[in-house]
């Protein structure tokens, strides 16, 4: 499952129709504290989230994401990048960058890529436990 | 000529010389006297002996012409003793004598004086045109150079022996050159001053050609129903440099502060238009991929003109991107910069018309570091903004402290530190006073911080302000600091 974070409506609407296209099972919130309200009930999957929002915003999100020690890989979208911004979110963690409006198959493949990671981390914390 | 303290050794010895030459000149009137003695016996014998005392008197002062009259009664007598009969008559003619001596000897001793005192005041004047910045030049009636100050030399490149018996055009580019005879001739026809006691801004000429502003005053003295006009002359080369570069840096910090909104305007369109376009591609693409696999062929035709839609919305974006990118990339320069220099330029231009106010500045600039990797006119906006504003904070107080300082920060930064003695501020506004249209002040928009905290934020700093230990306010921003080893690297 994948949890959209974004206090555009429009963007977080859309954002949910083309990830349901696929089958992805997609969850919304309007802002990072309602997210972090439900962490505990998202177990797996993803996070793509604005970088601007209101109170928290999406590094501040990703720090916090961090440092609960939740293993959600974090996609970062945003309407206002630039070059230093997308470092600063690559070195916090996030697993990609993405400046709105994007397309479709790049999203997607973002999506993908993050529940691939996950699942080669879940495997491998397996298999750690095993040995 | 230079005034100097005399030694005493010195002044013994001009004693002495002029007590010597009272002697020599008596010396000199006896032999003249005792050659011609045969001839003259003992007519007449006080007319030899009247000029060196007149002599004595006129160079040497009281003491030396009584000492001439003392000396020329014996050898007088020694004349009519040997020539003729030394009765009453030459006693009462020697007495004469000495009353002439005597007071020849006091108005020699107030000549002297007068002369003296004529040196020292001379010598007082030229210490004073010497010593002043601006160039002294005396012409007469005619435009001849009379007089040429060591600052007039160095001004204008040519020595005084050079200048004077010139005439003044000689210092003037066309067409002064040609018409100042004119100027002269028309104030001595009618009286009309055009420079004459007032000062203007002309242009001169030096030796080597090249013009330079100056402004000009003139004089006009009468001594000895002669005309004179003296000249006092100002360079303004540096003057009129200082305001270019100043109205220099108050148009490019106008034109920046325009770029600067610009881009803040490109920047926040960008932002609201990218939202929506992204929902409009998000919809269009997600629908395109319903009718992917579908048999329909108007479905088809459907998926595939949604599919274009959606490629529109994606290229407007990129417009946007382009035109942001275009905007940031015009209004920005970064080279390397002395964060000295840029703090004293733009505090020179923020304090013009602030000096009057009172405000005690101070420079604090560490050593450890001094070069920043910044848009030096963005930067000095930044500054300009700072300093303006705690100018403006201290208005209303007794202690008017404003101070500039930059210290090493942590991961190779530079702070920058603004602090005045001010009113102030509240936490409530310490926390929304780099927010766009944030403002205290009666007048004013409130842009002011939030550009800078945009400027500040580009260079990859930081921003903050506080309440000053003391009383006041600190601002304190971050620019990324450059090495000199890195400077050289980029000079290569």
């Amino acid at each position: 499952m994948s949890s959209i974070v974004d206090d555009d409506e429009a963007v977080r609407k859309s954002l949910a129709f083309l990830l349901g296209t696929p089958q992805v099972s997609v969850r919304s919130y309007e802002t990072a504290v309602a997210f972090l309200a439900h962490i505990g009930r998202v177990e797996r999957g993803c996070i793509v989230t604005d970088l601007r929002m209101p109170e928290i915003d999406g590094l501040e999100l990703l720090r916090r994401v961090k440092s609960l020690g939740v293993d959600l890989p974090v996609i970062i979208i945003t309407g206002h990048g630039d070059i230093a911004l997308a470092g600063k979110a690559l070195e916090a963690g996030a697993v990609d960058f993405l400046e709105k409006p994007f397309d479709d198959e790049a999203i997607l493949a973002a999506v993908r890529s993050a529940f691939r990671q996950q699942e080669r981390d879940t495997m491998r914390e397996t298999k750690g436990m095993e040995v | 000529m230079p005034v100097r303290n005399r030694s005493d050794v010195a002044s013994r010895r001009e004693t002495v010389l002029r007590y010597a030459i009272a002697v020599a000149a008596v010396a000199l009137a006896f032999t003249a006297r005792f050659v011609l003695a045969s001839i003259l016996k003992d007519q007449a014998p006080y007319l030899f002996f009247l000029p060196p005392v007149l002599l004595a008197a006129g160079v040497g002062g009281f003491g030396p012409g009584i000492l001439a009259t003392g000396l020329s009664i014996p050898l007088v007598f020694f004349f009519i003793a040997n020539y003729g009969t030394v009765g009453w008559t030459e006693v009462a003619n020697g007495a004469v004598f000495v009353l002439i001596g005597v007071g020849t000897a006091w108005i020699g001793k107030r000549l002297r004086q007068a002369r003296i005192l004529a040196l020292t005041r001379e010598a007082h004047l030229q210490s004073i045109i010497d010593i002043v910045p601006e160039a002294t030049i005396v012409i007469d009636g005619r435009g001849i150079i009379q007089s040429f100050s060591a600052t007039a030399e160095r001004m204008f490149g040519y020595t005084a022996a050079e200048a004077i018996g010139n005439n003044v055009t000689l210092l003037m580019p066309s067409p002064y050159r040609e018409e100042h005879d004119g100027y002269i001739e028309r104030y001595r026809d009618t009286g009309e001053p055009r420079v004459i006691g007032t000062g203007r801004v002309v242009a001169a000429q030096r030796k080597d050609g090249s013009t330079f502003p100056i402004e000009l005053a003139v004089g006009e003295i009468w001594p000895a129903g002669q005309r004179f006009f003296t000249g006092f002359i100002r360079d303004l080369t540096e003057r009129q440099e200082t305001e270019a570069r100043l109205q220099e840096l108050r148009s490019e910090l106008a034109h920046v502060s325009r770029l600067t909104e610009m881009g803040g305007m490109a920047s926040a369109i960008a932002h609201e238009l990218n939202q929506p376009l992204a929902a409009i591609a998000n919809y269009l693409k997600g629908s395109r991929r319903l009718l992917d696999g579908s048999a329909d062929e108007r479905l088809v035709i459907l998926r595939d003109a949604i599919d274009s839609a959606a490629d529109q919305a994606l290229r407007a974006g990129q417009i946007i991107r382009h035109m942001r990118d275009f905007i940031g990339r015009g209004g920005s320069e970064r080279q390397i910069q002395s964060i000295a220099k840029l703090v004293e330029e733009a505090s020179a231009l923020a304090l013009v018309g602030a000096k009057d106010q009172g405000i005690h500045v101070t420079f604090d600039f560490d050593p450890r570091v001094d070069l920043v990797l910044a848009d030096k006119v963005q930067v000095q906006q930044v500054l300009v903004n700072l300093i303006r504003n705690a100018i403006e904070a201290m208005e209303e107080s007794s202690e008017r402290n404003l101070t500039v300082r930059t210290t090493p920060a942590d991961d190779m930064m530079i702070v920058v530190q603004v602090d005045d003695t001010g009113s102030g501020i509240s936490e409530e506004m310490a926390a929304r006073l780099f927010q766009p249209f944030a403002t205290t002040k009666p007048r004013g928009m409130g842009v002011g911080l939030s550009i800078s905290r945009t400027i500040v934020e580009a260079h990859g700093g930081q921003i903050e302000a506080g309440p000053r230990a003391g009383g006041g306010t600190t601002f304190r921003f971050t620019l990324p600091a450059v090495t000199k080893e890195e400077s050289s690297d980029a000079h290569r």
